[in-house]
């Protein structure tokens, strides 16, 4: 765990990868046949114990949730076994339950006029360690819609993939890919019935509307959504943030009399403010650099697809002939 | 083995492990209504939101460890706060204004959020705390809405509404719900605003304001409010106000949203940048008296401790 | 709420070619509640030498008195005005000596030195609150929108600007980064230094 976000270390906590220790609980009633009573008062304190420790990977939700819902199949079981009235000479033992961890690296996202930009770096981080310099943050859903996920890397994989599953029973039912606009209130929807066991994840979403125009819709970790123009977010959101307020809705800046500034920019200028604001995050913040990940979302017969036949490394991911493109241009950010 | 005993055993290794299978199926939760035309539903597949709950002894507990900042201002999972919001009740309807910004910590991580919620054509609602809280349960109240009027074949009055509301978010007390809303409307009573929060208190009233900023729009909507302003005169006070609450309030600002509800329904009047107000006014739009809010534009050349701005000699 | 967020308020100060500017905002406050769009941050040590101040207002208020009397001091006892360099040496060493019951004030100082060949050097330097002193070569940033002029400053600032350009850069910085602090903002004030002379501008910032 971090140094740093000291006040949620109250007591002990889960430690990913620590050794494994076995449900307390568990091992006691076994051990309860042979070992005299006392020592089951000791193993017994009076007050629940509130979670166990495991060692699991943090990026196997599936084996977490068994394993929390085990633990609490035997808490029902041991609490009405135990002998309440006994003196207890051990102090209750009382741990906190902490699922959650940050992972740094920063995303972003910016609509144009018949296109759509949305990057993240590559960098996954936990404290001043780095996990890995290649953890993809932003994910391709369909030929119209990208989806960019940061905060914890374990909920964030996990959210990512129960939202491909619901978009593919959507293709599944109605033959066609969802509409943006529907992805977004689905997402809402899917953060929310977690209101109470947060995601603790920011999504940003981009990609191309019904009507052909670029959105970006970004959320907090419970599901409140907006559309936008432009939106970062991630460790690194306050250093670009107010940067493409001023390049991209031009913020405090004046034009020339009788001129006036572009509505939607053009999608070279888009993705060298884009390079711009990750070089520019990755040289002051320590959470963010390695690798930069832009996927494109063209726009069925977008004429800005001339300008990128000429990128050096860029992919096509397109998998329909609806008309939208879908194409990923990788570059290499400091590493340092 | 002994089958029998194993199977009917609640005890043995094996009934333990068939249980947490059990389930750990249960888990999945996915409905049939899930796969055909009612996928996009999320949480209301069912009908009814269902919700997650952690498998701790105390969730409302660990969830306030990991999302209120007022107990922890390191906790990892902000939620936004600060806003300011007011709607009130007058001669010709109901006047809705409220500030765009959205903050987290000191940071303004949003300029452009919209703090009416269109339940319907003739009911707004206005959000304060929790972001996802307001948009979430005002959504899903405008669908109820919808169901009374195919129900009745009559609309909701505000009042019903405001109840149905109040009564939802009652049944979430004490678990880190949080929001502050204003329903406003018009029904068969006339224009009416209900104030609705997170606690479960519900009012009836003329004119509230609800927020960090509220105190400093209600020092100018008490100075200017009557019950038979003018529809622009009414429009500018409520303006006004969000005004003073942008300017004063560190976490109110960037612009207000002007909404007016009459007996055809609500309709929107317009987004004015609060910079712009401060320096040059709401621009032209009726009931505005012209010229900047700001007090130091106001009083410009009237002071000494405010000279005149320097001619182009200098 | 940290201490260091009480009154709100930040600095900038950035190199240009033969000129170096710095820049604060105007804002006063008690937590969330604006109480002033005209407190100034940033003072004058010599012709040449500007100093800024952000953080707690009461030490800003004391400190500026405090580094008066020690900068006449030091004109006194020399004869001669005091260099950048030196200067910020003074503001290191004052901080220190309340290592461990600080002022909460995070200086950030720019100034012209003299080179032996008689034209002049550009010198910017911030240093924590306990006087850790940083020589930038190319911008330093402190108070709340710290990391916002961070982010900016990174993607706007380049070498060798001319006075008029370094007032763009300087400016555009701490407007965009202001708007987006809940607690600095309420006005801006520009101070480009140069050779012969220095041009102080306010700027119309967002007053939200």
């Amino acid at each position: 765990m971090s140094d740093r976000g000291k006040s949620s270390e109250k007591g002990g906590e889960l430690v990913f990868g620590e050794t494994i220790r076995v449900p307390t609980v568990r091992r006691a009633i076994h051990l309860s046949i042979t070992r005299p009573l006392s020592f089951l008062i000791l193993r017994f304190p009076l007050r629940p114990i509130y979670a166990q420790q495991y060692s699991f990977d943090p990026l196997s939700q599936s084996l977490f949730i068994i394993a929390s819902r085990l633990s609490s199949v035997n808490l029902a079981f041991a609490r009405s076994n135990s002998m309440p009235d006994m003196v207890s000479i051990a102090q209750p033992q009382q741990r906190q339950f902490n699922p959650y961890s940050e992972n740094g690296g920063t995303i972003l996202a910016i609509a144009g006029a018949d296109f759509s930009v949305i990057a993240g770096d590559t960098r996954q981080s936990e404290g001043y360690s780095i996990q890995t310099r290649y953890a993809p943050k932003v994910f391709r859903l369909t030929d119209k819609a990208v989806l960019a996920v940061n905060g914890f890397a374990a909920d964030g994989n996990m959210f990512v993939k129960k939202v491909r599953q619901r978009l593919e029973w959507y293709r599944h039912a109605h033959a066609k890919d969802m509409p943006l606009r529907a992805i977004a209130r689905l997402i809402q929807t899917m953060l929310y019935a977690r209101r109470f066991f947060p995601y603790y994840v920011y999504n940003i979403l981009g990609g191309i509307e019904d009507d052909g125009t670029g959105a970006v819709y970004s959320f907090d970790p419970v599901g409140s959504y907006e559309r936008e123009a432009c939106r970062a977010a991630g460790a690194a959101q306050s250093l670009v943030q107010p940067f493409l307020d001023n390049q991209i809705y031009f913020k405090n800046q004046t034009p020339a009399p009788g001129t006036s500034h572009p509505v939607h920019l053009p999608l070279s200028t888009v993705l060298s403010l884009v390079i711009d604001s990750f070089t520019s995050a990755t040289e002051r913040h320590i959470e963010v650099g390695d690798g930069l990940e832009m996927y494109v979302v063209l726009a069925k017969g977008s004429a800005s697809v001339q300008g990128l036949g000429n990128i050096r490394g860029i992919q096509e991911l397109t998998a329909t002939d609806d008309g939208e493109r879908v194409f990923v241009i990788r570059r290499e950010l400091k590493k340092d | 083995m002994n089958s029998f005993a194993e199977r009917f055993s609640t005890t043995s290794a094996t009934s333990q492990l068939r249980k947490a299978q059990a389930l750990a199926a249960e888990e999945d939760d996915i409905s049939d209504a899930m796969w055909g035309s009612e996928a996009g539903f999320g949480s209301l597949a069912k009908g009814v939101p269902t919700f997650s709950i952690p498998a701790v002894a105390d969730p409302t507990a660990f969830l306030r460890l990991h999302t209120d900042d007022h107990a922890d201002p390191n906790c990892r999972i902000k939620i936004q706060h600060g806003t300011t919001t007011l709607a009130f009740r007058f001669q010709g309807g109901v006047i809705v204004a409220v500030d765009s910004r959205a903050t987290a910590g000191s940071y303004v991580a949003s300029g452009t959020v919209k703090k009416v919620i269109e339940i319907n054509p003739y009911l707004l609602g206005t959000m304060a705390g929790g972001a996802a809280d307001c948009q979430y349960w005002e959504t899903y109240l405008g669908i109820h809405c919808r169901l009374h009027e195919l129900r009745n074949r009559e609309r909701i009055s505000v009042s019903a509404a405001s109840k149905y509301l109040s009564n939802l978010v009652y049944g979430y007390k004490g678990m880190g719900l949080s929001m502050g809303t204003m329903i406003c409307g018009w029904d068969k009573t006339g224009p009416a605003v209900f104030y609705v929060d997170s606690d479960g208190t519900r009012l009836k009233g003329d004119l509230f304001s609800v927020g960090s900023g509220s105190t400093f729009a209600y020092g100018v909507l008490d100075q200017g409010y009557r019950w038979d302003l003018t529809d622009e005169e009414a429009q500018e006070l409520g303006r006004r106000s969000i005004y003073a609450a942008g300017h004063r309030d560190a976490f109110s600002g960037n612009s207000c949203n002007l909404y007016h509800v009459k007996e055809d329904g609500w309709k929107f009047i317009g987004n004015y940048d609060i910079a712009k107000m401060h320096y040059d006014g709401p621009g032209d739009v009726p009931g505005a008296p012209g010229g900047g809010y700001g007090y130091d534009i106001r009083v410009e050349g009237l002071t000494s401790a405010n000279p005149p701005p320097v001619t182009a000699a200098a | 709420m940290s201490i260091m967020e009480y009154n709100g308020g930040s600095v900038v100060a950035m190199v240009g070619k033969d000129c170096v500017a710095i820049a604060s905002d105007l804002r006063l406050g008690n937590q969330a509640l604006g109480i002033s769009s005209n407190f100034q941050k940033i003072f004058p040590v010599t012709d040449r030498i500007y100093l800024g101040l952000p953080g707690l207002a009461t030490d800003v208020t004391t400190l500026r008195e405090r580094f008066r009397f020690r900068v006449n001091m030091y004109t006194i006892k020399e004869e001669r005005e005091i260099e950048p360099e030196t200067f910020a040496h003074l503001v290191s060493s004052t901080l220190y000596e309340h290592r461990f019951g600080p002022y909460f004030v995070e200086p950030v100082m720019a100034g012209l030195s003299k080179t032996p060949s008689g034209g002049v050097k550009p010198f910017i330097a911030a240093t924590d609150l306990i006087g850790c002193l940083n020589f930038a070569k190319d911008f330093v940033v402190a108070g709340t929108a710290s990391s916002k002029l961070f982010g900016v400053a990174e993607g706007l600032w380049e070498p060798d600007l001319e006075p008029e350009d370094l007032f763009e850069t300087i400016s555009q910085t701490l407007l965009n980064a202001v708007d987006r602090d809940a607690f600095s903002g309420w006005g801006c004030i520009v101070h480009v230094i140069t050779k012969d002379k220095v041009v102080t501008r306010t700027l119309k910032g967002r007053m939200d």
